[in-house]
Parts: structure tokens; C-alpha cells; sequence
């Protein structure tokens, strides 16, 4: 526990802002662990609670920034791509696009505790031009109740994350390849996931081919566009002859639609 | 996905896949402008 409690107070910090930077970067590296084992470690005085907090917001704050101008500059593309390497493709851009349509800038406060919506919400605010100087104080403010809140779990449950410190402590070097075994697992499981996802996406779908194929051909299929508003303000275009129609919207304007032609939804 | 009609699907790929496959898009304005006052 001695040799563990050096290695954290010299390197802790350092590893608490890489973690959450690559994390918030979008890469599959969960932060929360490492801040509430941050957390436990504080109230045995090798780490300092404030410090970690403070780096975790920073390295929040960088990440952040760049997916705000990367939206700002290359807009709703920006999301396409991060939801086509993001492991949770299933609460990607349609749900967070709304959430914060809903919601506006403050979400960004609550914004990382929902999972997919972390990444995505600062590219989007930069895409629907949000000024940067609020985008900050929200996002910062956002980062620090998320900080917060996993520092201080690890101060309230410290005796227990005490215990798995001090079983791993024990079993020497073979605690990196149990947390290496952990962290392949999760991604495993994500990255699994993600692939039963879009192969049932891909069984579903309909190419544009087909789709012109079928207007060609007279069978008059129903085009609903379901962008969001944002998304329509962005890009205008539309399919000739799609119908306006928020996601929300079906349940109550299903019955005005025609039941004998296929019905062709598109997002972005 | 069957909801009691003939079928539904999403377009694959999107707005984006449908101008990438080349094929021709409505460009007017979705939002309705009110006309000025005369």
C-alpha cells in the first residue's frame, strides 16, 4: 500500500488528466473509476481532493474546446463522424440533437452524466454557433459537478475502494493485468454491442438507390424528414417530396399517414 | 419495423447518402418567412 500510495501521489494527476482527456476525447477509457479511486485516496492524504477536481475540469475544458470548434467549423458532419467511431451509436446524434435543442446550453451541466451525450454536446453547440464564452461556463460548471460528484463517492466509500487497493497491492503485478483484463472487457462488450446495432440497422435500412428505384418506378413511398430543427436550419435540402415530421411528433400524426405505401424515414 | 403499415425503413446513410449517390434535392427554405409589410 506504501508503494501504491508513492506512485499515485507522484503520477496521480498526471494520470487523472490524460484519463479524462482521452475520455472526453471520445475514446472508450471511463474517467469515473479513476476519480472515485482519486477520491478514496484523498481522505489517506496522498492525493489532494481540490487538485484533482481542478485537473479533471482542465482536461475536460481542452476536450471540450476542440469538439466546439471542430463543430463550429465543420458543423453536423462533425457528429456524423463521431457517432460512426462513438461505442454507443444507439444514443448518438438524433437524442442528444434534441436534448439539447430542449434544453439549450445548461444541459451542458448535466451533460456528462448522460451517457452519449458527454462527447457530442460541445461539437453540437459549436455547430448550432453557441457563443464560446457561455459554452465555457456551462461546460465548465458541468465538469465540475461530474468531477465533484466522483471525488466525493471515492471519499465517502473509501474504506471499501481501500480494500480493493489493498487486495491489489497484494497480488503485485498481476493487478495491472486484472485491470487491463477489465478495461479489454468493457471495450469488448461496447464494441459488441455496437456491432449487433448496426447490423440490425443495416437489416432494416434501405439504400438511396432503392429508394429512387421505388419513386421511379411509381410506387410512391412516403419520405418523412425527421431532422431536428437545428439540423433543417443547417442544411435546408430535403428529398423532393418529403414530408416535415419530428421524431416526437409520429406517435400523434401516425394516423394521417398512409397505411398501403412504405414509409421512408431520414435523419442528417 | 411493422406499425400497421406496408413497411418502414430509415434511409441509409441519410440526407447526406441520397446527395452522395447523386441524386437531386429540394433546396427551399423549410421555415415559412412571413412576406414584409407592404
Amino acid at each position: 500500500m506504501q508503494q501504491l500510495a508513492y506512485y499515485v501521489s507522484k503520477y496521480g494527476l498526471s494520470l487523472i488528466f490524460v484519463n479524462v482527456l482521452l475520455e472526453q476525447m471520445g475514446l472508450p477509457i471511463p474517467a469515473i473509476p479513476v476519480l472515485v479511486v482519486a477520491g478514496a485516496l484523498a481522505v489517506e492524504r496522498d492525493l489532494s481532493a481540490p487538485r484533482v477536481v481542478l485537473v479533471a475540469v482542465l482536461a475536460s475544458l481542452i476536450a471540450d474546446a476542440l469538439w466546439y470548434a471542430l463543430g463550429k467549423q465543420h458543423g453536423f458532419r462533425v457528429l456524423k463522424t463521431l457517432c460512426r467511431v462513438s461505442l454507443s451509436p444507439d444514443s448518438c446524434v438524433r437524442q442528444t440533437t434534441s436534448i439539447f435543442e430542449k434544453w439549450g446550453l445548461p444541459s451542458l451541466v448535466v451533460a456528462k452524466f448522460v451517457p452519449g451525450f458527454s462527447t457530442v454536446a460541445p461539437p453540437l453547440a459549436g455547430a448550432i454557433n453557441a457563443r464560446f464564452l457561455p459554452f465555457l461556463l456551462y461546460d465548465g460548471a458541468g465538469a465540475l459537478v461530474w468531477a465533484g460528484a466522483g471525488v466525493a463517492a471515492g471519499m465517502a466509500f473509501h474504506r471499501a475502494i481501500d480494500r480493493g487497493l489493498e487486495f491489489l497491492t497484494g497480488i503485485g503485478s498481476w493487478a495491472l493485468v486484472v485491470l487491463g483484463a477489465a478495461l479489454a472487457l468493457f471495450i469488448l462488450v461496447k464494441w459488441w454491442q455496437r456491432r449487433r446495432f448496426y447490423k440490425l440497422l443495416r437489416m432494416a435500412r434501405i439504400s438511396p438507390e432503392e429508394l429512387h428505384r421505388l419513386m421511379d418506378e411509381g410506387h410512391d413511398p412516403v419520405v418523412l424528414d425527421v431532422r431536428t430543427d437545428g439540423a433543417r436550419l443547417a442544411d435546408p435540402r430535403r428529398i423532393p417530396g418529403a414530408r416535415l415530421l419530428a421524431l416526437s411528433d409520429i406517435p400523434e400524426k401516425l394516423a394521417g399517414l398512409p397505411r398501403d405505401r412504405e414509409i421512408i424515414l431520414y435523419c442528417t | 419495423m411493422e406499425r400497421g403499415f406496408t413497411l418502414v425503413r430509415p434511409l441509409a446513410g441519410g440526407l447526406d447518402g441520397w446527395v452522395a449517390a447523386g441524386y437531386a434535392v429540394d433546396a427551399e427554405p423549410l421555415i415559412a418567412i412571413r412576406p414584409a409589410d407592404t
